[in-house]
C-alpha cells in the first residue's frame, strides 16, 4: 500500500466508479473526463461485492459510490472497511433517508442525473479534504445511519479551518449571518459555518429545533423561559436572549400548549 | 232458600262414566276428539282453521277451561280477520262459557249475547238455542237471577219445538224441571218432567239423565210432602246406580243423604241414620267433600232430633270442617285425580265454578252454624251462641256477597232488554274505537315513518362516510400506484442513461430515449386519470418502459411482446399497466445473479370472453429472489403483489369486471426454478 502513496503526489486523483447501471457509470466517466482533469478513473464496479474487490485492488483516492445496488447499498460496502483511506462522493437517484444522513455528516452527494458543475465541486472538495476529517464525517454518518430515528444524533459542523463533531442536543442556537450560520453550543463555542441558516432549519427541524425568527433557529430543549413581554423573547440555557417573531411566537405558544396540555 | 237447600241432595244426581257419549251432557269432555283435531290443526287454513280451533275449544271446555279459552281467543282473532261470522260466533260461545267457569258472569253474558246475535245473522237455530241455554244456565247457576234464567230457558224450549229439535227440547225440559225443582216449585217441575218423558219416549235418553229424572220425580213428591212416594222414587233412582265407579259412588252417597233427609221427614230417624252413616264412610274415603258434608249435616240433624246435642255438635263441627275444605280448595273432591269428575248432578248441565262450589259449602256451613246456635241457646249457653252467631252472620255475608252479583247482572239484564239501543251505542262505541284505532294506527305509521327516515338518514350518512373513506382510500391507493409506476430509481437512472447518450455524442439515441421517457411519463400521468386504456396504448407503454429498462441494464435481458392474431388491440380496453410491477420485479430481481441474459415474454391471448395477459420470465424464480432480498432487507415485502391485489379488488368493485391474477412458479423436470409466470385474466 505504501508504494501507492507515492503516486498521490502525481496529483492525479485515482478514482473508482461503483454503480450497478452501466449507463450511469459511463455518464460519470464521461463527465469526469471533461470537467475534472485531475481525475484518473482507475476502474469500475457494478455491485457491492465487486466494488469491495476493486477498492482492495486499486486503492483509489476517491470512490464515486452508488447507494442502491443489486446486492446491497453503498453503506454495506463501507462496513467492509475498518480504515477508510479514500474519500467518497455518494451518487444517488432517490434515497431520502440517506440524504438526511449526509446532511448531518456534511458529506457530499451527487444526484442523478448528474450536474457536471456539482460533480466538479465535490471532486475538488474531496481532493482538498484531509482523510482524517473525512473519516470523522463518515463515522458520524455511520452512527447516524445505525441509530436511525433515535435520539441524540451526531452532526458535523465544518468551516474553513476545522471540522467539529457534536451531538445535536448540544447545539443551543443557530443564528443567520448572511451566507454564514453561527452555531452556539452548550460548551460556549461559537462555530461559523459557511452554510445558510435555511439548510440547518431543514436538517434540524425534525430534531426538536424551531425557527422562532427569520435569523434564529433554537433548540427547544434548551429553552429556559419564554418572556412574553416586549414582543417576546426566549431565554436559552446559556442565558442568551433570542428575539421571537410574531409567527415564531404563535408556533412557540402552540408547542407550549401541546406540552402543557 | 233453606227449603230448597234441604232438598238439594235429592236433585243432585249421579254422573256417569258414560256421560261423554251423551249429547245430553253439556260440554262432554272429549279429549280424544281434541287430540285428533290437534293433528289436523297445522294443515288447516283460514275458516277451516277457525272451525278446528272452535271444535277443540268446545271439546275441552268442561275440564280444560284455560286451554279451551286460549284456543277460542285464537280462533276469535282469526275469525275477525277473515270476517267469518259463524266462526266468530262459535268462538264467542266457547269464550263465554269459559268466562262462566272462571266466574266472570258479566263477561259471560256479553259474549253469549254477542254470539246469539251472530248466530241469528247466520241463521244457525241450533246454536241460537244452545247459546240461549247457556245464558239461562248462567243466570241460574250463578245463583243470581233464576227467574230470568227460567224465562230464557222457556224461550229455548219454544225455539227447540219450532225447529223440531227433539234432543234439544228434551234437554231444555230436563234443565227446567231441575231449576224449578231447585226453586221448590214441584208442580212446574213435574210439568217439565212429564214433558221430558213424552219427548224421550221416542228415543233412548242418556242413562244419567233418566236417573236424574227418576230422582227429580222423587224430589217433587218430597216438596209436596208425599215422603212415602218420594222415598220409593229415590230408592228406585239409587238402584240404577253402579257403586263400583268412584263417580257413581259419590253420587250414591249424595243420594243416600237425600234419602236420609226424607226419612227424617217421615219420622224414621233410624232409617235416616242408616242412610247417612252408610255412605258417609265411603264419601270420606273418596274424599268426596260434598257427599261428606251432606251426610254429616244429615247426622247432625238426626242427633239434634234424637236430643243427642253432644253428637249433633260434633257433626256440626264436621260440617264446618268439610265446608272449609271445599271453601279453601274450591273443589268437591280432596283427591287431585277426582277433580275432573262430576261433583254434583247439576254439573251435567253446566260445568260449575269454584266460586259456585264455595257458595254451596257456605250454605251448608250456615246451616251448621244455625243449628249450633239453636243447640247452644237451648242449653242457655248464650255467650257461645252469640259467638257462633257472629260466625253465622259472617258466612251469611259471604252468601249475600255472592248473590249480590245479581245486582250487577240486573244491569246486564237491562242491557239485554235495551239491546237495540245498546247495539246502536255499541256501534257508535265501535266507531269510536275504530277511529281511535285509526288514529293510533296513524300515530304508529308516523312513528314508523320517522324511524324509517332516521334509519335511511343514518344509512346515507354511513354510506357517504364510507364513500368518502373509500374515495380517500382510492386517492391514497392511486398515489401508491403512481409511485410504484414512477419508481424514482427508474426515472432518475433512465434519465442518467439519456445523459450518457449526450455525453457520448449519440444525439439520435439521446433524442429517442428522451422521447420514450417523455411518452412513458405522459402515459403514467394519463393512466392515473383514466380507468382503462386500449390494449394498443398498453402495449406502447409497456414497450417504452421495457426499452428504457433495457438501456439501463444494457445486456441484462431481452424481451418480446406477442399478441394473438384474434385480438385487435385498438378495440380492447384494459386497466393500464396491470403487469408493470411484475415486469419491474423480473428485471430488478428475477435476473439477479444470472450469468446469462434474461428474457421477458409478454403475451396477450383470448380465452372465450377473457383476455389473458401473461408475463413470463426465465429468471431465478420468486423463492430465490425473495431469499436474496431478505438477506439485504429483512422487512422486505413484495410491493408488486400487494399493490396489484389491492388494485384488482378496487377495479373489480368499480368496473364490475372480473379480473383475476395468478402467479405461477415455473419449474423444469428436475423441479428447479426456471422462472415466473404471471397471468391476468380480464373479462372484456
Amino acid at each position: 500500500m505504501l508504494t501507492f502513496k507515492g503516486k498521490i503526489k502525481t496529483k492525479m486523483l485515482r478514482t473508482l466508479i461503483i454503480d450497478d447501471e452501466p449507463p450511469v457509470r459511463a455518464t460519470l466517466q464521461g463527465l469526469l473526463k471533461r470537467t475534472c482533469q485531475q481525475v484518473n478513473v482507475v476502474g469500475e464496479a457494478s455491485s457491492v461485492a465487486s466494488g469491495i474487490q476493486a477498492i482492495r485492488e486499486k486503492s483509489p483516492d476517491l470512490v464515486l459510490l452508488d447507494i442502491k445496488m443489486d446486492d446491497g447499498t453503498g453503506f454495506d460496502l463501507l462496513n467492509h472497511f475498518e480504515n477508510i483511506n479514500f474519500k467518497i462522493i455518494f451518487i444517488t437517484a432517490y434515497e431520502e433517508f440517506a440524504i438526511q444522513a449526509f446532511g448531518f455528516s456534511a458529506i457530499d452527494y451527487i444526484l442523478k442525473p448528474v450536474n457536471p458543475e456539482k460533480l466538479a465541486e465535490a471532486v475538488k472538495r474531496a481532493e482538498k479534504m484531509k482523510q482524517q476529517e473525512f473519516n470523522t464525517q463518515i463515522g458520524a454518518l455511520k452512527e447516524n445511519l445505525e441509530n436511525q430515528g433515535k435520539q441524540n444524533k451526531k452532526i458535523i459542523l465544518r468551516n474553513q479551518e476545522s471540522i467539529f463533531l457534536f451531538n445535536v442536543d448540544d447545539i443551543i442556537h443557530c443564528e443567520s449571518d448572511g451566507s454564514y450560520t453561527v452555531i452556539e453550543t452548550n460548551d460556549n463555542q461559537k462555530i461559523v459555518v459557511s452554510k445558510v441558516l435555511k439548510e440547518y432549519d431543514k436538517l434540524l427541524s425534525g430534531s426538536g429545533f424551531l425557527r422562532v425568527h427569520r435569523s434564529h433557529l433554537i433548540n427547544l430543549k434548551h429553552i429556559k423561559r419564554f418572556d412574553k413581554l416586549e414582543g417576546g423573547n426566549v431565554i436559552m440555557s446559556n442565558g442568551h436572549q433570542i428575539p421571537v417573531s410574531t409567527g415564531g411566537r404563535e408556533k412557540l405558544l402552540e408547542l407550549f400548549d401541546e406540552l402543557g396540555g | 232458600m233453606n227449603s230448597v237447600k234441604k232438598y238439594i241432595g235429592l236433585f243432585i244426581l249421579i254422573g256417569g262414566v258414560h256421560y261423554s257419549a251423551s249429547p245430553q251432557v253439556s260440554f262432554p269432555l272429549e279429549l280424544k276428539k281434541a287430540d285428533s283435531l290437534q293433528q289436523v290443526l297445522p294443515s288447516s287454513q283460514g275458516s277451516e282453521k277457525v272451525d278446528v280451533l272452535n271444535k277443540m275449544s268446545y271439546a275441552l271446555i268442561r275440564h280444560y277451561s284455560n286451554r279451551s279459552d286460549s284456543l277460542a281467543s285464537l280462533s276469535l282473532k282469526l275469525a275477525e280477520k277473515l270476517d267469518y261470522k259463524e266462526g266468530k260466533a262459535m268462538a264467542l260461545f266457547c269464550k263465554g262459557t269459559n268466562a262462566f267457569i272462571s266466574g266472570d258472569f258479566i263477561e259471560t253474558l256479553n259474549m253469549l249475547y254477542e254470539a246469539v246475535d251472530l248466530f241469528k245473522e247466520t241463521g244457525d237455530t241450533a246454536m241460537i238455542i244452545d247459546t240461549y241455554f247457556q245464558v239461562a244456565e248462567t243466570y241460574i247457576f250463578s245463583g243470581t237471577d233464576t227467574p230470568e234464567g227460567i224465562r230464557i230457558g222457556e224461550k229455548c224450549i219454544q225455539y227447540s219445538i219450532a225447529s223440531d229439535d227433539k234432543l234439544r227440547t228434551a234437554r231444555m225440559y230436563s234443565a227446567l224441571q231441575y231449576v224449578w225443582g231447585l226453586s221448590g216449585q214441584a208442580d212446574k217441575s213435574r210439568y217439565y218432567i212429564d214433558k221430558y218423558k213424552s219427548v224421550t219416549e221416542k228415543f233412548t235418553a242418556h242413562k244419567l239423565e233418566s236417573i236424574m229424572i227418576e230422582a227429580a220425580i222423587g224430589r217433587c213428591y218430597a216438596i209436596k210432602g208425599d215422603y212415602r212416594k218420594a222415598i220409593n222414587q229415590c230408592l228406585k233412582a239409587c238402584s240404577i246406580l253402579h257403586p263400583n265407579s268412584i263417580e257413581e259412588r259419590a253420587f250414591l252417597s249424595q243420594q243416600y243423604s237425600s234419602n236420609g233427609n226424607i226419612y227424617l221427614k217421615l219420622g224414621k230417624p233410624d232409617s235416616a241414620f242408616y242412610y247417612y252413616t252408610h255412605r258417609l264412610e265411603l264419601a270420606r274415603k273418596n274424599q268426596h267433600y260434598y257427599g261428606s258434608i251432606e251426610n254429616t249435616m244429615g247426622l247432625a240433624r238426626y242427633y239434634h232430633l234424637v236430643k243427642d246435642d253432644k253428637n249433633a255438635e260434633v257433626y256440626c263441627d264436621s260440617v264446618l270442617y268439610f265446608g272449609k275444605k271445599i271453601d279453601s280448595s274450591g273443589s268437591f273432591y280432596g283427591i287431585r285425580e277426582y277433580l275432573k269428575l262430576l261433583g254434583i248432578s247439576g254439573e251435567i248441565y253446566m260445568p260449575t265454578t269454584n266460586a259456585f262450589k264455595r257458595y254451596y259449602a257456605w250454605k251448608m256451613m250456615a246451616q251448621a252454624y244455625s243449628l249450633l246456635v239453636e243447640i247452644h241457646q237451648s242449653h242457655d249457653m248464650y255467650k257461645k251462641a252469640f259467638e257462633i252467631n257472629n260466625l253465622y252472620t259472617s258466612i251469611q255475608d259471604s252468601i249475600v256477597g255472592y248473590q249480590k252479583r245479581k245486582e250487577i247482572l240486573d244491569l246486564q239484564y237491562k242491557y239485554q232488554s235495551t239491546q237495540k239501543d245498546n247495539q246502536i251505542l255499541l256501534l257508535s262505541q265501535e266507531n269510536q274505537l275504530q277511529s281511535l284505532k285509526i288514529s293510533q294506527n296513524r300515530f304508529i305509521l308516523l312513528a314508523v315513518g320517522v324511524v324509517i327516515v332516521l334509519v335511511v338518514l343514518i344509512l346515507l350518512l354511513i354510506l357517504r362516510q364510507s364513500k368518502i373513506r373509500s374515495r380517500e382510500q382510492v386517492t391514497e391507493f392511486k398515489q401508491k400506484l403512481l409511485r410504484s409506476q414512477m419508481n424514482p430509481h427508474f426515472i432518475f437512472n433512465s434519465l442518467t442513461s439519456v445523459q450518457n447518450f449526450i455525453i457520448t455524442h449519440d444525439e439520435i439515441k439521446a433524442s429517442v430515449y428522451l422521447s420514450r421517457f417523455s411518452d412513458l411519463v405522459r402515459s403514467i400521468l394519463n393512466n392515473s386519470m383514466v380507468e382503462q386504456i386500449t390494449l394498443e396504448e398498453e402495449i406502447a407503454t409497456i414497450e417504452n418502459y421495457l426499452e428504457l429498462q433495457k438501456v439501463r441494464f444494457a445486456d441484462k435481458f431481452d424481451y418480446s411482446i406477442e399478441v394473438d392474431e384474434t385480438i385487435t388491440p385498438e378495440n380492447i380496453l384494459i386497466p393500464p399497466m396491470l403487469a408493470q410491477p411484475f415486469i419491474e420485479n423480473s428485471i430488478e430481481h428475477g435476473f439477479k445473479n444470472m450469468k446469462t441474459k434474461g428474457c421477458i415474454l409478454i403475451r396477450f391471448k383470448m380465452d372465450k370472453d377473457k383476455i389473458l395477459y401473461e408475463v413470463e420470465d426465465d429468471g431465478i424464480g420468486r423463492q430465490k429472489a425473495r431469499k436474496i432480498l431478505n438477506k439485504l432487507d429483512k422487512d422486505h415485502k413484495s410491493l408488486a403483489t400487494t399493490i396489484t391485489i389491492e388494485r384488482i379488488k378496487v377495479l373489480n368493485k368499480k368496473l364490475h369486471r372480473k379480473i383475476s391474477m395468478n402467479i405461477e412458479d415455473l419449474k423444469n423436470n428436475e423441479g428447479k426454478a426456471i422462472g415466473t409466470k404471471v397471468v391476468f385474466a380480464v373479462r372484456v
